[in-house]
């Protein structure tokens, strides 16, 4: 199969989440270090601003966009304060971009955003792994063990679907304050049931398929017909599904994140961007704008690679 | 001498009608004994409960009433109450090889399979075994790797058939071998089937909707209407004098017959 011949939403989805995982995965080792420019001069500047880094002899920094000499000190004029230091207390000067603009504390976005990608994606990637283990084991367990445990499985189903997703989540979330682990492991085990539903069905239609009664015939151990007969015939449904909730699990731990509900804010994720930058949003529009763009394009991207999918 | 492989006693089984109606009685009351080395035909047309006799007999299905037994073996006992494994002994070829192979295997991990099941081979004696039987079939060895979308219909029913006979069973069910293929097509495989039968001493339940097929593999026939048997005897005897009016109206649709002979099967079958 060649990517030509995939459907165009398909590779357009693949290119866009290739783009923004390599973005994240690559981006912080080819940058460095983020700069240090917290400093209040240096707040809330737009994207694109140069900013000057001073380091004093102590081994303070000080940032701030605009650095005016006079006489023997240095004038540092930030958005919303001024300060002079004399230049016998300052060892070097240097200067840096801000690309994508700095935050309250002078923060660099671009830097902020790298590695909050990082994490949103890490933990929606694991979620959706566990939904996919999780929904593939029940799913299949309830198409073929009989008819008391899929009773017993699919009422368990519908008692998780009473209850919306992200309110569960939400409420989950304010009680247990959860770490990396812990929100892993809530978001994928709140959304488990669609794709449990989903490979039940399909297994169920595809277990009186004659090649499936030969290898029942034969003796087949139960695992070698999960393995050879039904998961290569629901991958394809599977991926899909698979997309479509990796996009949603991304939607969740931003809002997660943006109630504040999310990880400690130590790595700022995108929801926690959006959330910060929404205070000042008329003061500096980028700080939400730019997050929620991203978080936007990654969501897109998924739904049209599950889209994509379902075409070809 | 004559030894009972295969006998099953007073099977009846019924479905539960989805739309409301009253079950469907699918068998009633079907007593069978397969002899070792004596093919037996199933006879019946559509709807006659062919296809629920034979799962009955595979033990993919339980009956309502009645018992299967092979070897002194009760099939539909649960697995861990059975003292031996039947597994690999009773094999099938089903009617349409395009269902009955995974199309994301290759040929020969299809044939090996029921050899993996049975736990009792190496690796490398398997793959030997595996290119043995598809060259008994008239496979060539180089569409081993190939998937089965990449066979013809006649070569897609051998490679089942090399399925089936890959773990030596005593008995195997064929459920409409050649129905789902081109006429010349069928006369290969029946003959195949015919030819291997007899070189690997194997005993053939036959179940078709089709007179001719029948006659070229059974030696004693049972007819099934509406889920009974209403008549069985040798097949030379029912094809040449069926008794009952069912029988002789399936009979007359095919104009030459003769039962199984000495004298091969081709010139039989044509038409
Ligand atoms: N799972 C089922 N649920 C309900 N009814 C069934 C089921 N399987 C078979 N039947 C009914 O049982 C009867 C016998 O079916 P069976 O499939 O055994 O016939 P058959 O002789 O194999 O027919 P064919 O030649 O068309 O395959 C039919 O009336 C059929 O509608
Ligand atoms: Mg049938």
């Amino acid at each position: 199969m060649s990517w030509r011949s995939l459907p165009r939403r398909f590779r357009a989805g693949l290119l866009g989440l290739g783009t923004i995982c390599g973005a994240v995965l690559i981006g912080p080792l080819l940058l460095g270090p983020a700069p240090q420019t917290d400093s209040e001069h240096a707040a809330l500047l737009p994207p694109g601003t140069r900013i000057t880094i001073v380091e004093m002899n102590d081994g303070r920094h000080l940032a701030a966009p605009r650095v005016l000499e006079k006489g023997d000190n240095l004038i540092l004029e930030g958005r919303r304060q001024t300060t002079e230091v004399g230049k016998s207390a300052v060892s070097t000067r240097t200067s840096r971009r801000a690309w994508l603009g700095t935050d309250r504390f002078g923060r660099d976005v671009l830097h902020l955003m790298l590695r909050g990608g990082r994490v949103s994606i890490a933990i929606a990637g694991l979620g959706t792994l566990i939904a996919l283990l999780v929904g593939i084991v029940v799913g299949l367990t309830a198409a073929t063990a009989g008819p008391l445990i899929d009773g017993i499985l699919m009422r368990t189903v519908d008692a998780f679907l009473a209850f919306p997703a992200l309110l569960l989540l939400i409420l989950a979330a304010s009680v247990l304050r959860p770490g990396p682990t812990t929100l892993v492991l809530l978001l994928g085990l709140t959304s488990w049931m669609g794709l449990t539903r989903l490979v039940r069905g399909q297994v169920l239609s595809i277990r009186e398929r004659q090649f499936v009664l030969a290898a029942r015939v034969a003796g087949t151990p139960w695992y070698r017909v999960w393995i050879w007969h039904y998961l290569p015939e629901i991958r394809g449904p599977v991926a899909q599904d698979v997309a479509l909730r990796l996009g949603d699990l991304i939607l969740a731990e931003a809002t997660l994140s943006y109630l504040g509900l999310g990880l400690p804010p130590t790595t700022p994720t995108w929801g926690q961007l959006v959330s910060e930058g929404h205070r000042v949003m008329l003061d500096a529009w980028w700080l939400s704008t730019l997050p929620g763009v991203a978080i936007a394009l990654l969501v897109i991207s998924c739904a049209l690679i599950g889209d994509g999918l379902q075409d070809s | 001498m004559t030894t009972d492989l295969l006998k099953a006693e007073g099977l009846s089984n019924a479905y539960v009608d989805p739309a409301g109606g009253p079950d469907v009685k699918a068998i009633q009351d079907i007593s069978l004994t397969v002899e070792a080395g004596r093919n037996l035909g199933i006879l019946g047309a559509s709807g006659a409960g062919k296809s629920t006799l034979m799962r009955i007999l595979l033990g993919l299905e339980s009956p309502d009433q009645g018992r299967v037994i092979f070897d002194g073996i009760d099939i539909h006992q649960p697995a861990s109450k059975r003292s031996t494994p039947i597994r690999g002994r009773i094999q099938v070829v089903f009617q349409d090889p395009r269902n009955s192979l995974n199309p994301h295997l290759s040929v020969a991990t299809i044939v090996a399979e029921p050899l993996l099941a049975q736990r009792r081979t190496g690796r490398q004696h398997q793959k030997q075994l595996v290119l043995e039987m598809l060259d008994l079939v008239g496979i060539r060895p180089e569409m081993a790797e190939r998937r089965p979308d990449a066979l013809s219909g006649g070569e897609r029913q051998r490679v089942a058939i090399a399925r089936a006979l890959i773990t030596h069973p005593d008995v195997v069910i064929l459920d409409e071998p050649v129905s789902a293929l081109d006429a010349p097509v069928r006369l290969q495989v029946l003959d195949l089937l015919g030819d291997l039968q007899e070189r690997l001493n194997l005993t053939i339940i036959l179940v078709s909707h089709d007179v001719r097929t029948i006659a070229a593999l059974a030696d004693y026939v049972m007819v099934l209407l509406k889920g009974r048997c209403v008549e069985e005897g040798s097949a030379r005897e029912l094809l040449e004098h069926p008794r009952h009016p069912y029988t002789r109206a399936l009979l007359a649709a095919v104009p030459t017959l003769k039962a199984r002979g000495p004298d091969g099967m081709s010139d039989r079958l044509d038409g």
